[in-house]
């Protein structure tokens, strides 16, 4: 974790070959725009154009492979798979979504706060974020669940809680480097409040590393949504979701492993193409690679 | 910046004894009904065994004294009992441990020296094994262990079936989930000592020693590798903490009896005492690894010792 910091005194990218090269788009990162458009699509239409009520249940035709009739085949209850990977996509992507935003929120602001305000606030938020950043959303969404009872209000507040450390230590290094800047300073001498330099001059020369950092977040956002409900600590069943279903396919993988293998296919996909594309805007926004 | 964080580890400890202390009241459970729900399952317990149950948690003492009764016991290393099979929960925690750390141990080896090696060629040799080197990391970081898991048992176990699916008999049930483990560790490792390497290559000192006539071999594993290492040391606590709730779902997954798996069934069976214990026991080993990797920092950087 010392990456962030040398992000922090990293400056404006260059002008040499180097630096052209690494903003140049490549075609891997056009892929995964081209992959990220069409989950998008999925996500906000896939409902619509699932075949089959993901619900629906059909034990005479439990774990047969693909048809016609139901292009991914069944699952052990006998419902169609392709619905039930629609319905998730919904909800797996679709809370990742709230998630990130939710803690990017929270993070950034705090990390501004810190450091614009310096002082007690200051330590207060980098020692909680020093101390806390490597706690694993798995370990407290372990604890949540045993408070709150397992389900999705405990799951999104597991990753809520370890999310927006991230944002705050990356907002809070780039409040620091934006502040010395003169433009700031020329704010200060007119009298302008925190507020509007936060908002008027910190905020949006941060927020290209900050979205490049939403997106990396929302990959590990969306592996621990999916691993709580694999754990069943997450969604409950019957509730289609991806990790939710790779641990119900578990036990039939010995006669349709493609039960397995497609939502463990689409977590990875997703992961891959979202990190994909937050390195890239990384690079874009000096954000270290690590 | 070591005395300091020396400073917090005691803070830390004592923020999360009384998280652990208070935690039964958190989940709104009643312990004695607790108690009576996991030892008679569904039969209607009766109020003389209430009664003796209470007296026997001491639920009528005020809360100050109940923590600090806690505490004393939790020094002796007296962590109470299991509420469902009454066993003594810090054996029961210590056991799992045990198994918990020859797997992190495992994975950890592993990944670093698989990781480490991949990173130097990448660096090194540029070119399509960088190439390789680089996908391969990429797309092992974005595979989480409830994904690695599941596959590696579908072609080992099930397809080939040259090792066991799940269980803890043997030294071949380590395999599938060190290496569920390790892979995580390996491509993190890759990527951050290809880039580290490559950082060294370029410093001035490698020109020196290549002038004075070192092998391009030992300029790179000599004195490249070694100032690589500094950060890749830097992170391993890191590493370790994301582990260990990596181990949690391997754990499940293949039916070891680790430390995750007696906190996850802990945690779905209401068994308080236990969930407090391993609490404890988390924190306590978080700041342990924390302190090792900051020693260790200190011993191999100079940089370290002094800021």
């Amino acid at each position: 974790m010392t990456k962030t910091v040398r992000l922090g005194q990293a400056g404006v990218a260059g002008t040499t070959d180097e630096a052209y090269r690494e903003r140049r788009v490549s075609g891997s990162t056009w892929a995964a725009v081209g992959i990220f458009g069409a989950l998008s699509f999925l996500v906000l239409f896939g409902p619509l154009l699932a075949p089959h009520p993901p619900a629906a249940t059909n034990l005479g035709a439990a774990l047969e492979g693909p048809s016609g009739e139901h292009l991914l085949g069944n699952d052990h209850l006998g419902r169609d798979v392709l619905s039930r990977m629609l319905a998730g996509a919904r909800l797996s992507v679709g809370f990742a979504a709230g998630a990130v935003a939710a803690s990017g929120v929270v993070g950034i602001l705090l990390g501004m706060v810190a450091g614009r305000l310096g002082g007690v606030i200051s330590s207060l938020v980098n020692r909680t974020v020093d101390t806390f950043i490597a706690l694993p959303a798995i370990l407290v969404g372990l604890v949540l669940a045993a408070i709150l009872d397992p389900g999705i209000p405990a799951l999104l507040t597991a990753v809520f809680l370890t999310a927006w450390m991230p944002f705050a230590r990356l907002a809070y290094a780039l409040t620091v480097k934006i502040s010395a800047r003169e433009y700031v300073e020329a704010a200060v001498a007119i009298g302008a409040t925190e507020a509007q330099i936060m908002r008027r001059h910190i905020l949006p020369s941060a927020a290209g590393p900050l979205v490049a950092l939403a997106c990396l977040q929302f990959a590990y956002v969306l592996l621990a949504i999916a691993g709580l409900s694999f754990l069943g600590l997450g969604a409950q069943p019957p509730t289609a979701e991806w990790g939710a279903m790779l641990a119900e396919a578990r036990p039939y993988m010995e006669r349709n492993p493609l039960l397995v293998l497609i939502p463990a296919g689409a977590i990875v996909l997703t992961t891959l193409t979202v990190t994909a594309l937050g390195r890239t805007l990384g690079r874009r926004w000096a954000l270290p690679s690590a | 910046m070591l005395l300091k964080r020396l400073a917090l580890a005691p803070v830390l400890f004592f923020l999360a004894s009384v998280l652990a202390f208070i935690f039964p009241r958190l989940t709104g459970v009643d312990p004695t009904q607790a108690i009576l729900r996991a030892r008679l399952s569904e039969r209607a317990p009766d109020p003389a065994t209430v009664r003796a149950l209470e007296a026997e948690l001491g639920t009528d003492r005020s809360i100050v004294v109940r923590y600090g009764i806690w505490m004393r016991d939790l020094f002796r290393g007296d962590l109470g009992n299991s509420y469902v099979d009454r066993a003594d929960v810090a054996e029961k925690l210590l056991s799992g441990l045990s198994v918990t750390a020859s797997l992190l141990f495992l994975a950890l080896g592993f990944g670093l020296s698989v990781g480490v090696s991949l990173g130097t060629i990448a660096a090194a040799k540029k070119g399509w094994a960088d190439r390789v080197v680089t996908g391969v990391s990429q797309a092992g970081i974005s595979v989480p262990e409830y994904v690695l898991g599941p596959v590696l048992v579908l072609v080992a176990a099930v397809w080939l079936g040259i090792l066991p699916p799940s269980g803890w008999q043997g030294p071949s049930n380590l395999v599938l989930p060190a290496l569920t483990l390790a892979a995580p560790i390996t491509a993190l490792s890759a990527q951050l000592t290809r880039a580290e390497v490559s950082d060294a290559l370029a410093h001035p000192s490698i020109n020196t020693a290549k002038a004075k006539g070192v092998s391009g071999r030992s300029v790179l594993w000599r004195h490249a590798l070694p100032n690589a290492l500094t950060s890749v040391v830097a992170v391993v606590g890191l590493w370790v903490a994301s582990l260990f709730g990596g181990a949690v779902i391997v754990e499940v997954i293949f039916d070891v009896p680790g430390l995750g798996r007696v906190i996850y069934n802990a945690v779905i069976a209401n068994d308080l005492p236990v969930i407090q214990g391993g609490l404890v026991l988390a924190v306590a080993l978080a700041v342990v690894v924390n302190l090792v990797s900051d020693l260790l920092q200190a011993a191999i950087d100079p940089r370290m010792r002094t800021g």
